[in-house]
């Protein structure tokens, strides 16, 4: 078993066995949903049906009930897009790039930050598909493929634009992310499925699980393709949304054309997938009764996360203004300056405030672990990730044609379906929380020897350690003063077995050890057991007695 | 014939168990367990999966596909020039095929690895679960052996190893059929030894050879043989080489790469002072591997 540094704090609190912890991830599926979950479920589904009446009213009637004009034709829809697929990016990010660092508390949330990341790719995906107006029609792009090849000529997409660029990036990033959280998901079903009483729960359940078995080879496999999905999809999050960035920096438009769209985006995203998933996750620990397993140290790393991005986001804005003023080009310097002061001011100044400036105060510790600050700030970085989009798009199609100085005033009908999509990703999120395993059982079970909180204060021994004493020659260490059975559990841990080897040890070790294991072992003075154990070793034991009289517990007076 | 199954609830204990098995000669079929247990494939015998070289040729048919698809379309079969752009040449166009490139790469390589992951486990949806007892995807892992492979032994001897092993329940079944429980207090006394103990008894640590000068063995090995007990050639000399390969999977997954086979070879070389020789040997074998 692998074993983790003793200062490092356990992610897993309250005692966990391995059927703790089924019990505890599958109890959401077979109980019933308390008050809270269907307020909030009412809520998002009666927002979602406006949602989609909206999306019904556009198709039916056509763009024009959008508020764009004849200057203004890519307004709204696209800085949905664009901050629908940011969110999207934290998903992937936890699930393969912190696998390859190995980073353990990504466990916990990994599922649920995947489930996330699929319900907002599809609700980017909407947005275009509304944006093409007569989405009846949409086979025609893929002409070619079909059967009405020869009615138009051969006609095919430009491989050379970002956008399709763009429909490749999304889909496969889209369709990579299912199937790695589909693959993650079928062992965890699995369980559900040998745990399901009820006839239909039990039918739906096994084919959600497609028969997983769980030998030694399947479990290899599964290590492998895990291994290997997430070297592929750790690029790929990348790609994504520098891809996203060039639909904008390819263009020759003065505040779109920096070559520092890529990682500026990415930061970006990332950025706003964490508050995301932050919000989710400090809503599902409070509703789902997961707070042995998403810990307040998994909010701080993941606020770690957000103030480092956020202030890449920061330096990014910063440069871009540097650029305008030191590149010298009237209409560089005036696209920026036109953000700033122009009619758009208002969203300039909630970019700049709600993701550079708020999430800054999480240099402090104390912030960084208060849970209420994490809700807020996770909320407000996401306000202000929308508002960036909605600013780098709007400020610049007022661009430096007087003819296209014209507002954007969005109608009810884009309100209505922005909002609605919030409602509706909501909506099936918390479908999701009920009837899937929100956290990675399987996963989880992997890191409780070296992460529990018991294994780790040695309230629980490893059964193979414990059956150790059972060896050869290992003296029975509880007949010095000061031990008891669980600190002679942690020494034998540490490799102690006889009195021979503790008395060679320097004490300080010993303390060490037992420091680390919480406040209990604290106390706990280990300064005479070496020379104790040098009598037992030389069979002293009179002496020994005679000795341990004086002490108190083991301490010398 | 049913194969018999001992559950076991932990998996560090079914691993011994495993090891156990193995070295009285029994051959494990498989075990079944709620999460991976690293290195137990190596010691019931069970080769590492080949996928990754799947997802890598999967990968490059998508790259070459992914390529010669758009220069098939932007050059030849519609030529046209946007943007001044150089299509007409597969070298001079490719900058802007990168990005779709790279994409159908990784979708052709994951979904290519996903698709054969799910047929060689026979996953599907409504494909029927093998595990022998519900309780192996919660918090029981089960070792299986199979009575065909295992023709020197009676069934009361595989009985008494999943006893001796720490299994707290036994029992035979066929899949798809109910088990049959076998009553842990009626069996006989048999002759299966289970190999003593994963770890030597720890010995006087003051006396330590330089370990590291077996080819393979660096400081951190070095440390783990110590803490296992093995402090001199001698010792590492007389030691089972599966025995090292149990220290090293349990002290995780960077050291399962490492295989001791030829460490207890060249350690008696060492002992016996054979300088010479052992150098010799470790210039021919790379990485102290056979």
């Amino acid at each position: 078993m692998h074993k983790e540094s003793d200062i490092r704090q356990p992610l897993i609190f309250g005692d966990k066995s391995y059927k703790q912890i089924t019990d505890d991830v599958v109890k959401p599926v077979f109980g019933k949903a308390n008050k809270y979950w269907w307020i909030v479920f009412s809520l998002s589904a009666i927002i979602a049906v406006w949602g989609v009446g909206c999306i019904a009213y556009t198709i039916g009637t056509g763009i024009g009930v959008w508020g764009l004009n004849s200057t203004v034709g890519w307004a709204w829809d696209i800085t949905n897009f664009v901050w629908w697929v940011g969110i999207g990016h934290a998903g992937t990010l936890i699930s393969a790039v912190l696998l390859l660092f190995r980073q353990k508390w990504r466990m916990a949330i990994n599922r649920s930050a995947e489930a996330m990341t699929i319900f907002a790719v599809m609700m980017a995906g909407l947005f275009p598909l509304m944006h093409m107006g007569r989405i009846w029609n949409a086979h025609w792009i893929m002409m070619p493929f079909g059967i009405f090849k020869n009615q138009f000529g051969t006609l095919w997409v430009n491989f050379n634009s970002p956008l399709l660029w763009d429909v490749f990036a999304i889909s496969t990033y889209f369709s990579v992310s299912l199937v790695f959280w589909y693959i993650g998901l079928i062992p965890d079903f699995a369980t559900i499925r040998d745990r399901a009483v009820k006839p239909l729960q039990k039918k739906i359940y096994s084919i959600l699980s497609w028969g997983w078995t769980g030998n030694i080879k399947a479990w290899v496999r599964f290590e492998e393709i895990s291994l290997v999905l997430a070297g592929l999809a750790t690029p790929l999050v990348f790609s994504v949304h520098s891809i996203v960035s060039m639909d904008f920096a390819t263009s020759v438009i003065p505040g779109w054309h920096t070559t520092i769209f890529p990682p500026y985006f990415v930061a970006g995203a990332v950025f706003s997938g964490f508050a995301m998933v932050q919000t989710l996750m400090l809503t599902a620990r409070k509703v789902l009764n997961l707070e042995d397993y998403i810990t307040v140290k998994h909010h701080e790393y993941m606020n770690i996360v957000i103030v480092i991005t956020g202030s890449m986001v920061g330096v990014a804005y910063l440069s871009e203004l540097f650029i305008a003023w030191y590149s010298g080009v009237e209409y560089e310097t005036y696209a920026f300056l036109n953000r700033a002061r122009g009619p758009y001011w208002w969203a300039y100044l909630f970019m700049m405030s709600c993701n550079v400036i708020s999430p800054l105060i999480f240099f402090i510790k104390k912030a960084r672990r208060s849970l209420i600050i994490s809700f807020i700030i996770s909320i407000v970085v996401n306000i202000g990730m929308w508002f960036e989009r909605f600013v780098i798009i709007m400020s610049t199609a007022r661009d430096y044609l007087p003819s296209n100085w014209d507002m954007f005033h969005p109608t009810f009908v884009d309100i209505g379906i922005f909002i609605g999509t919030i409602g509706i990703f909501f909506t099936l999120f918390l479908l999701y929380a009920r009837t899937f395993p929100v956290l990675a059982l399987n996963e989880l079970k992997t890191i409780l020897k070296s992460s529990g909180n018991n294994y780790k204060n040695g309230t629980v021994i490893n059964p193979l350690i414990a059956s150790k004493p059972a060896y050869a020659n290992s003296d029975d260490l509880t007949k010095i003063e000061g031990i008891g059975p669980v600190i002679s559990g942690l020494l034998n841990e540490m490799g102690i077995y006889t009195f021979k080897q503790l008395s060679l040890i320097d004490p300080i070790n010993i303390k060490l050890k037992l420091d680390s294991q919480g406040s209990r072992f604290r106390t706990h003075e280990p300064k005479t057991w070496p020379n104790q154990a040098k009598m037992a070793n030389e069979q002293r034991w009179d002496e020994l007695k005679k000795w341990q009289d004086e002490l108190n517990g083991g301490k010398a007076n | 014939m049913k194969k018999i199954y001992g559950l076991y609830n932990d998996d560090e204990v079914v691993s011994l168990a495993a090891k156990q098995a193995v070295d009285s000669g029994l051959k494990v079929s498989d075990v079944y367990s709620p999460f991976p247990i690293h290195g137990i494939e190596k010691i019931v015998g069970i080769a590492w999966t080949r996928l990754a070289i799947c997802a890598f040729i999967f990968g490059l048919s998508g790259l070459i596909i992914g390529i010669s698809f758009m220069w098939w379309v932007m050059g030849i079969d519609w030529p046209m020039i946007i943007g001044g752009k150089p299509n007409f040449s597969l070298i001079e166009g490719l900058p802007a095929y990168i990005p779709i490139a790279f994409e159908f790469t990784v979708l052709c390589a994951a979904h290519g690895m996903a698709i054969t992951y799910f047929i060689r486990n026979w996953t599907f949806p409504g494909a029927v679960a093998r595990n022998p007892d519900p309780r192996t995807t919660d918090d029981c892992f089960a070792m299986e052996i199979d009575p065909i492979y295992n023709q020197n032994f009676t069934k009361n001897q595989i009985i008494d190893l999943f006893k001796t092993t720490g299994a707290f329940e036994i029992f035979e079944k066929n899949l798809g059929e109910e088990p049959t429980h076998l009553n842990l207090n009626n069996f006989s006394s048999s002759n299966v030894q289970p190999a003593n103990v994963i770890i030597p008894a720890i010995t006087e640590p003051t006396v330590k050879d330089a370990l590291v000068k077996i080819e393979g063995i660096g400081p951190k090995i070095q440390e783990l043989l110590y803490g296992a007990g093995i402090f001199t050639f001698k010792q590492l000399s007389e030691s089972k080489s599966s025995d090292i390969l149990v220290i090293l999977t349990a002290a995780g997954p960077r050291y399962r790469v490492h295989d001791p086979a030829s460490w207890p070879q060249q350690a008696a070389l060492a002992f016996e002072n054979k300088w010479d020789e052992l150098n010799k040997w470790q210039d021919e074998h790379k990485g102290g591997k056979l």
